[in-house]
């Protein structure tokens, strides 16, 4: 073997052994690779700990917050290195699926977390009751396995009163009331909009005392929360819905008698319009319905909206509304009313000219009606000639100004500017118009377009693709029908 | 045998050259003559019969040799290699012994043909190049010790060394070491990027900031560096004369330079992408950056070579520091210098013994011309029979048409034939085809230089079938998964038997996984131009084993590499695991598409196109 005397007498000349001088040239190789294997370490040191996970957490919840769905996704799939199989890291990537529009993905993903046959992640359960709860025709094994995601949600969560509220639909319908009442209970000592349902289910077990109790606590909190926030429609509707019952369920109120002041009367129509929504489109109670809404106002614009979308389906609904309609200009109140819904009619029809004729009028004698400017700005829209969409436009303009917050009226505007190819005006619309109406595919369509002209074309992608997992989907639903029963069939009972 | 302690090695010792220097108390005067800068005349003093057993020789290697260097070659990792044999060639020139300095060594030249001959039969049969280089660097290593002798043991053993590491690895292991090492530095990088804080997303080889994505590496390239960096350090070890510690500590480096460096490339990419927006992980700055850092590491390797020579000084330094404190802790008077000097006199005595009792003087050229005409006929009749087997086995291989341009007897179909939308049915089973495209990448490509895919949908999850073409034997493409941020959870083999009844095929099925809950299924199956289909060499055994079926499904009539091999894929992405149903419908599906590709692949048509 080498030793310092054997390279001595080698006879074939070896280089210059380096002197104190040429050992330093070993210092750099010394020093770099220190450096490097030191930072690979501290790296691996770092990323082992806790600290790299919540700050990759953090920035994908802020990236949640941001609805940046698709920077959130990287940072979910970099927690899902960081920590496998993390039930909590599985569901912030099934939440950004969703959002994605990849709701097979979601899909999967809370199976795993939450499965069928054990206790897993509560979200995801929850979040899988949820959807369930969304669909239509379930059948008893599926309502089986809500219950159990709700059950496994409780018993991970005790707290969601959410979850107990929906418990507590699915056992009045699975006919466990006094289980359900128990859920109700636990739901409205946090969640007091839930104090109504709990008075359909006690008047349903004939508990008149309880159902009576519990319909006047939620009436107060709605007239409360009214009172603070005038302009919420929504509690509005809950207060009328919440009188209306204690008035049923006392007896003491005749009719609509009870109700006939002017505050009540907006909260009665809401309620009326409410109704209406849960009916599907075929139920013959929906005219009787609208008939009644029109009675109190006929220029209400929740009336207006809905018999506008009530004129154009064919069958009994149409015909009674068209019935209705023909009274207005007899009786002498709201001939405006009347062309809008034969406007609206028409265009169902597909009879542009005369939709065009009675939507002008309604514009005409109802100018601040958002429904009649939406109606002509679509229709204007419609066409290809720039004078007419830049008509459309101003219509449109108008409707913004009168009402911002109106979605139908931004995504016509929306559409209007894309045709026009102002992308980022229409961007801006139409995103306002998802906001408020997401299961909307044509929005959905127009906005990938618009994305797709403005060179983004990963999140047209997304929008694309939501929107067709949006067409794909079926148009009514449990809430609907659970919807139907807790304000038809549960309300009925406790007329009753 | 290492370069110390061939340098070191007690052949028998001989009157010390004076012309050449000092000379080792050990080789005794038989001088490298690279040490005074003399020029060797290599054929001075060879018998006719040894230039005939060179003559044969090389005939009997040329082929497979040419076969092989071609197969190499079309991996972008060996690129290398002509340069690095160029340099072996020149170092073994420069240090060819003098032919005053011959001592016979016939056994050990005898042992080494001995071992290459059966190699290189087997490498013919078996149908490998690399067997038949194996065999040829053994044939050198016998031809060298032929020629030179103990002189030639001792000066060209390192040289011959290093012609090892112009082969690659067996059964596929250095592309399994290169992936492996590049998943390790990706995932290096990774936790670097972490610690300076770039948020970032490493799924394989792929690199993912928010809003943009870098492809690394193509998934299964590897750390193309390593083999370059590691043989020409083992090229300078030699060169140098550096010590056998020294030496190996080097060749180490080499790796972990090679590994480091990479880290620093992918790092600075990806900050460097990050915050200016410019990448570097493709196109002219990719190949600059890849060049300085290139450079960055021959000069680390320098400085590794300061280093690694202080260490052994130090170390050596501490051994004789022990050593004396040992000897004055004894109250032995001697030092270690005066150790050494004792155990020296008494090795060197023994050695003088040993010459006294069997003396030998270095051969004059004249005397080795003069040897070989005295040479008895019966060893004369030995070795011509051993030129005449050697040359027996290139006509073999001259009669049965191997060489580096045709190697199987069937060329790669064309991409205008391959390109084609309506190769594969609109319709397959419940699968509609949605989309095809083509993809010609540069011929280095481990993806393959042409791949031509089609997208089906089923409304569930797609399915997307390729061909992909050519690759140098069998290509993993559970390997290219790995790269993309898969994790194979299962690989199964399963056998089929083709509609012909004539040919048995296996098909690759891989279960993958990311973290992230994607699934995917992946079935493969790889052929080469004339439509053989290759057996997956995972292990030593199966490689074995399938280069011995292919050479009985073609039969002798046909010699050739997997040079030009096509692989067929049909790959399933999903959010949810298969079920089973699913998974056979989709692998009903591959055994189709594979069939019609195959077909379209070696049909005469095609041939016709080119």
């Amino acid at each position: 073997m080498s030793t310092p005397d054997n390279d001595r007498h080698e006879d074939a000349p070896r280089p210059p052994v380096p002197g104190d001088g040429g050992y330093v040239w070993g210092l750099p190789a010394f020093l770099i690779a220190s450096l490097g294997v030191g930072l690979v370490l501290a790296g691996q040191h770092h990323g082992e700990g806790m600290e790299l996970f919540e700050q990759y957490l953090k920035q994908a919840h802020a990236s949640v917050e941001a609805e940046d769905y698709a920077v959130a996704d990287v940072y979910y799939r970099k927690l899902s290195y960081l920590k496998l199989d993390d039930p909590g890291i599985q569901y912030g990537l099934a939440c950004t699926a969703e959002q994605q529009g990849n709701l097979r993905r979601a899909h999967s993903l809370m199976k795993r977390i939450a499965p069928v046959d054990s206790t897993g992640f509560a979200a995801a359960h929850f979040w899988q009751a949820q959807k369930m709860a969304e669909r239509s025709g379930i059948t008893t094994d599926e309502m089986h396995e809500l219950r159990h995601h709700l059950e496994s949600t409780l018993a991970l969560d005790v707290h969601n009163a959410e979850a107990h509220a929906l418990l507590a639909v699915v056992l009045v319908k699975m006919k466990a009331n006094e289980l359900a009442l128990s859920h109700l209970r636990t739901a409205c000592e946090t969640l007091p909009r839930y104090r109504v349902l709990l008075a359909r289910v006690h008047a349903r077990d004939g508990d008149i005392t309880q159902a009576t109790h519990q319909a006047r606590l939620a009436a107060d909190h709605y007239q409360r929360v009214v009172e603070r926030t005038p302009e919420n429609a929504i509690a509005r509707h809950k207060w009328a819905d919440a009188e209306l019952l204690v008035g049923r369920l006392a007896k003491v109120a005749e009719g609509e008698k009870y109700f006939d002041n002017g505050r009540i009367r907006d909260s009665l129509i809401s309620f009326y319009c409410h109704w209406w929504d849960t009916l599907d489109g075929q139920d013959a109670k929906r005219p009787k319905l609208l008939q009644r809404a029109m009675r109190y106002a006929p220029n209400h614009p929740a009336v207006i909206e809905r018999a506008s979308r009530s004129s154009p389906r064919a069958g009994d609904d149409g015909d009674n509304t068209r019935m209705a309609v023909d009274e207005l200009p007899a009786a002498g109140r709201a001939p405006g009313v009347g062309h809008l819904i034969l406007g609206a009619a028409a265009i169902a029809d597909e009879d542009w000219p005369k939709a065009l004729l009675h939507t002008e009028q309604a514009v005409r004698l109802l100018p601040n009606s958002i429904q009649a400017l939406n109606n002509l700005a679509w229709l204007y829209g419609q066409s290809e000639d720039p004078e007419r969409l830049n008509e459309a436009l101003k219509l449109a303009d108008k409707g913004v100004k009168l009402v911002p917050w109106f979605a139908e009226m931004r995504e016509t505007r929306g559409q209007i500017l894309a045709k026009l190819k102002r992308w980022k005006d229409a961007l801006t619309d139409l995103e306002i118009a998802l906001g408020e109406l997401p299961d909307r595919p044509e929005i959905r369509l127009t906005l990938a377009n618009v994305y797709e002209a403005l060179d983004r074309r990963d999140v047209a992608a997304g929008h694309r693709e939501r929107a067709r997992a949006l067409a794909a989907r079926p148009e009514q639903s449990f809430r609907h029908e659970q919807s139907e029963e807790t304000v038809g069939h549960l309300l009925e009972s406790a007329q009753d | 045998m290492s370069v110390d302690s061939l340098n070191d090695s007690p052949v028998a010792p001989s009157v010390p050259d004076e012309t050449a220097g000092a000379a080792s108390p050990i080789d005794h005067g038989v001088p490298c003559p690279g040490a005074s800068g003399d020029a060797p005349d290599v054929r001075q003093g060879l018998a006719w019969t040894d230039r005939l057993l060179v003559g044969a020789c090389t005939f009997a290697y040329l082929p497979l040799l040419a076969v092989q260097l071609r197969t190499t070659l079309r991996h972008s990792h060996y690129e290398f290699i002509p340069l690095y044999i160029g340099c072996c060639v020149g170092v073994a020139w420069w240090r060819w012994p003098r032919r005053e300095a011959y001592q016979p060594l016939n056994g050990l030249a005898t042992l080494l043909l001995s071992v290459s001959l059966p190699l290189l039969v087997l490498a013919i049969i078996a149908y490998s190049p690399w067997l038949g280089t194996v065999s040829a660097i053994l044939t050198i290593g016998g031809l060298i010790v032929r020629f030179t002798g103990r002189a030639g043991v001792r000066c060209l053993f390192p040289v011959w060394c290093l012609l090892w590491f112009a082969i690659p690895l067996p059964f596929r292991f250095d592309i399994k070491l290169i992936t492996s090492l590049q998943v390790l530095t990706s995932h290096s990088a990774s936790v670097v990027l972490d610690l300076f804080g770039y948020k970032h997303l490493m799924s394989g080889n792929v690199l993912e900031f928010p809003g943009r994505k870098m492809f690394i590496e193509e998934a299964c390239s590897g750390v193309q560096s390593l083999f370059t960096l590691m043989a020409f350090t083992a090229l300078f070890v030699v060169s140098f004369r550096r010590p056998v510690i020294v030496g190996a500590l080097l060749v180490i480096s080499s790796l972990f330079w090679a590994c480091l460096l990479n880290i620093a490339r992918v790092t600075f990419a990806a900050i460097y992408g990050d915050s200016l927006g410019v990448d570097l992980t493709q196109g002219r700055g990719h190949e600059l950056l890849g060049y300085v850092l290139y450079i960055l590491a021959i000069l680390m390797l320098a400085s590794t070579d300061r280093l690694a020579m202080l260490l052994r000084r130090v170390l050596l330094g501490v051994g004789t520091f022990t050593v004396d404190l040992f000897r004055v802790l004894s109250k032995n008077v001697q030092t270690s210098e005066e150790v050494r000097h004792g155990v020296w006199t008494r090795l060197r005595g023994a050695r003088a013994n040993s010459d006294d009792a069997e003396p030998h003087s270095p051969p004059s050229p004249a005397d080795v011309v003069e040897r070989a005409r005295r040479a008895p006929r019966f060893v004369a009749c030995r070795w011509l029979t051993v030129c005449g087997v050697y040359f027996a086995l290139g006509l073999v291989q001259v009669g049965a048409g191997v060489s580096p341009w045709h190697s199987s007897g069937h060329s790669m179909p064309a991409a205008s034939v391959l390109f084609d939308a309506e190769l594969l049915p609109a319709r397959i089973g419940g699968w509609t085809l949605e989309k095809f495209h083509t993809e010609t990448r540069n011929t280095f490509s481990d993806y393959g230089e042409h791949s031509a895919v089609w997208r089906y949908e089923n409304g569930r999850f797609p399915v997307l079938c390729a061909i992909d073409y050519p690759f140098v034997g069998w290509h993993d493409l559970g390997a290219c998964f790995r790269g993309e941020g898969w994790s194979v959870e299962e690989r199964q083999l399963e056998h089929f038997r083709a509609d012909d009844g004539n040919r048995d095929f296996s098909v690759v099925v891989n279960r993958l996984r990311k973290p992230s809950g994607e699934f995917g299924y992946l079935f493969y199956s790889e052929f080469d131009s004339s439509g053989t289909p290759l057996a997956p060499t995972s292990s030593a055994k199966t490689a074995v084993a399938g280069a011995m079926r292919r050479r009985f499904q073609k039969g002798l009539s046909t010699f050739g590499v997997d040079a030009d091999v096509i692989q067929v894929q049909a790959f399933a992405p999903s959010d949810f695991p298969l079920s089973d149903d699913e998974k056979n419908a989709l692998r009903r599906m591959f055994l189709q598409i594979r069939a019609v590709l195959l077909r379209k692949s070696i049909s005469p048509e095609n041939e016709h196109s080119r």
